[in-house]
C-alpha cells in the first residue's frame, strides 16, 4: 500500500469515527419540549389620505388682495386624514408644485398670489394663516422661494408651503386661495405693476376702420393722438405635492 | 508556522469587518424602509386674459381766447374749439367682467405772462358722446353737471369727476375678445359768479386757466362676492 492511499484511508477512518462519535453521543440523550406560551405579533396600520378640491378658473382678472380673498372657487384644498393602528410619528411637508405657466411677462410665480390657512380638528385657533399671510392679505408664490421642507430632499418638490409631524388619527385642513395680482411691492413704498406695457399713437381714430382725419371726425369719431396701458394674460397651473415619513425617535417607535 | 497563525488571523479580522460593514448596512436598509406617503394632487389652474385701456385725445383742443363769465345754460352750448373731446377704449382677450374707471382733471402751469385763475373760478361740464353721429335718437348725455374745477380737485384729492351715473364709468366685458369705447366731450367756461372788474388789459391781470385729462382704470373681478 502507497503512503498515499494510507493517508486517504486514515482521513476517511478518523471522519467516520468522528460521526459515529457524535451520532452516538447524541443518541445517548434525547428530549423534546414544547413550549405553552404563545408569543404573537399583530401588525397595525397607517393610512393618510388627502381628500382634495381643486379648481379651474378661466377669464379671471387681476385683482386685489381683498378681492382674491373675497372671490369663490378659487381656492385648492386639501383635508389630510391619518388613520393609524399602532403608534407612529409621521413627518410631512405639503408643498406646491407650479407645473405649467405662461411666459414671462404673463402670469408667473411673480404675480400669482396666495392666502394660505391650516385648521386642525379640535384645536383651538382657527384657521391659522401660514407663510406671511393673514384674514386680509396674500403672499406672491415667488416670496416662499426659501421655505424648504423638513421631511423630503426632492429640489422638485416645489414651494414648501408647511411642515408638520402627525400622530394617531387626525384631520388637518389646507385652503390654498389663489389669485392673480396686479401690484407687486418693490420697494418699501414702492409699487409696480410687473406685467404692463405702455404704447402710443398719433394720429389714430376712435373708430379704428377709419384711417383718414377727415373720414373719421365726418362720422362723428374722435381724431387724436392715444395712450395705451396692456397687461398680458396667461395661465398659471399647480400641484400639492406631499412627501411624509416615518419618524423614527429614541422613544423606539 | 507562525505566519500561517498570523495569515489567519488577518482573515479572521477581515470577516469581522465585513460581517460589522454587512450589519450596519443591513440596519441602514431597515431604517430607509420605514413608512413613507407620497402624494400629488389634481391639477389646480387660473387664467387671465390679455387687458388694454387707451386714452385717445383729440388733437382739436379747447382755446377760448378772451373768456368773459358766462351762464351755465351757455356754456353748456360750447362748439367746437371750445370743447374737448377724448374716449377711452377698453379691450379684454377673455371675460374679466367690469373694467370701472374713473376720468380725473390735472390742472397745467400756465404760459408765461398769465396768472393762473383759481379753480373755483372755472367750470367744467362732461357729456356722453353718441355712438353715431348721425343717429337722430342719440343726444350728448350729461354725465358730469356743470361744477367749479376746486369741488371737483378737492375730492379726496384725486381730481376725479364723480359720474352721476355709474354705466358711464364702466364697461362690462363679458364676452370674449371684446372692445368697447366711451366718447366724452369736455366744456370749461368761467363761471358767472366770477367778478371780472378788476380784469385789465395789463399782464398782472390776464389770467390763464389750463387743465388735462386723465383715466385710470381697474377690474371688478367676476366671482367676488361681496
Amino acid at each position: 500500500m502507497s503512503n498515499k492511499k494510507i493517508m486517504v484511508l486514515s482521513v476517511v477512518s478518523v471522519i467516520v469515527l468522528v460521526i459515529a462519535i457524535v451520532a452516538t453521543s447524541y443518541a445517548m440523550f434525547t428530549a423534546n419540549l414544547s413550549g405553552t406560551k404563545a408569543n404573537e405579533l399583530t401588525t397595525g396600520y397607517v393610512t393618510l389620505n388627502c381628500e382634495e378640491t381643486t379648481f379651474k378658473l378661466e377669464d379671471t382678472s387681476p385683482m386685489t388682495d381683498a378681492d382674491g380673498i373675497k372671490m369663490e372657487n378659487n381656492e385648492a384644498i386639501c383635508k389630510l386624514t391619518s388613520t393609524m393602528k399602532g403608534t407612529m410619528t409621521i413627518g410631512y411637508d405639503i408643498a406646491l408644485d407650479v407645473i405649467d405657466e405662461s411666459q414671462e411677462d404673463g402670469v408667473n410665480e411673480d404675480n400669482v398670489k396666495i392666502q394660505v390657512t391650516k385648521s386642525t380638528k379640535g384645536a383651538e385657533e382657527q384657521p391659522k394663516y401660514l407663510l406671511e399671510t393673514d384674514a386680509n392679505k396674500g403672499v406672491y408664490i415667488s416670496s416662499i422661494q426659501d421655505e424648504t421642507g423638513q421631511y423630503n430632499d426632492d429640489e422638485d418638490q416645489g414651494y414648501n408651503l408647511d411642515s408638520d409631524t402627525i400622530t394617531g388619527d387626525t384631520e388637518i385642513t389646507y385652503k390654498i386661495k389663489t389669485w392673480v395680482s396686479n401690484l407687486k411691492t418693490t420697494g418699501a413704498d414702492e409699487e409696480e405693476v410687473p406685467n404692463i406695457n405702455e404704447s402710443s399713437s398719433s394720429s389714430t381714430c376712435s373708430n379704428p376702420q377709419l384711417k383718414t382725419k377727415e373720414e373719421c371726425q365726418s362720422a362723428g369719431e374722435i381724431w387724436g393722438d392715444e395712450q395705451t396701458s396692456t397687461q398680458k394674460g396667461g395661465t398659471f397651473s399647480f400641484k400639492l405635492k406631499i412627501t411624509a415619513t416615518q419618524v423614527l425617535s429614541d422613544s423606539g417607535e | 508556522m507562525f505566519e500561517e497563525k498570523e495569515k489567519n488571523k488577518n482573515r479572521g479580522l477581515t470577516f469581522t469587518i465585513l460581517g460589522i460593514f454587512v450589519l450596519l448596512l443591513t440596519s441602514a436598509g431597515i431604517a430607509i424602509a420605514v413608512y413613507t406617503w407620497n402624494y400629488t394632487s389634481d391639477e389646480n389652474r387660473i387664467s387671465t386674459g390679455d387687458i388694454s385701456m387707451s386714452l385717445l385725445e383729440s388733437t382739436d383742443v379747447i382755446s377760448i381766447e378772451n373768456a368773459l363769465p358766462m351762464s351755465d345754460t351757455k356754456g353748456k352750448q360750447l362748439g367746437k374749439n371750445e370743447s374737448f373731446d377724448f374716449a377711452v377704449t377698453t379691450y379684454a382677450s377673455g371675460k374679466p367682467g367690469d373694467i370701472n374707471y374713473s376720468i380725473s382733471i390735472t390742472e397745467d402751469a400756465v404760459d408765461e405772462g398769465y396768472t393762473k385763475l383759481g379753480s373755483e373760478n372755472v367750470k367744467v361740464y362732461l357729456t356722453v358722446l353718441p355712438e353715431k353721429r348721425n343717429d337722430a335718437y342719440q343726444q350728448e348725455i350729461e354725465v358730469v353737471a356743470p361744477t367749479k374745477v376746486s369741488e371737483i380737485i378737492k375730492e379726496n384729492n384725486t381730481g376725479n369727476f364723480t359720474f352721476k351715473d355709474e354705466q358711464y364709468s364702466k364697461h362690462s366685458h363679458t364676452s370674449s375678445g371684446s372692445t368697447i369705447t366711451t366718447k366724452y366731450r369736455l366744456r370749461m367756461w368761467v363761471d358767472s359768479e366770477v367778478d371780472a372788474s378788476d380784469w385789465k388789459k395789463d399782464s398782472d391781470s390776464k389770467y390763464q386757466y389750463k387743465l388735462k385729462i386723465g383715466t385710470a382704470g381697474s377690474i371688478k373681478p367676476i366671482g367676488v362676492v361681496e
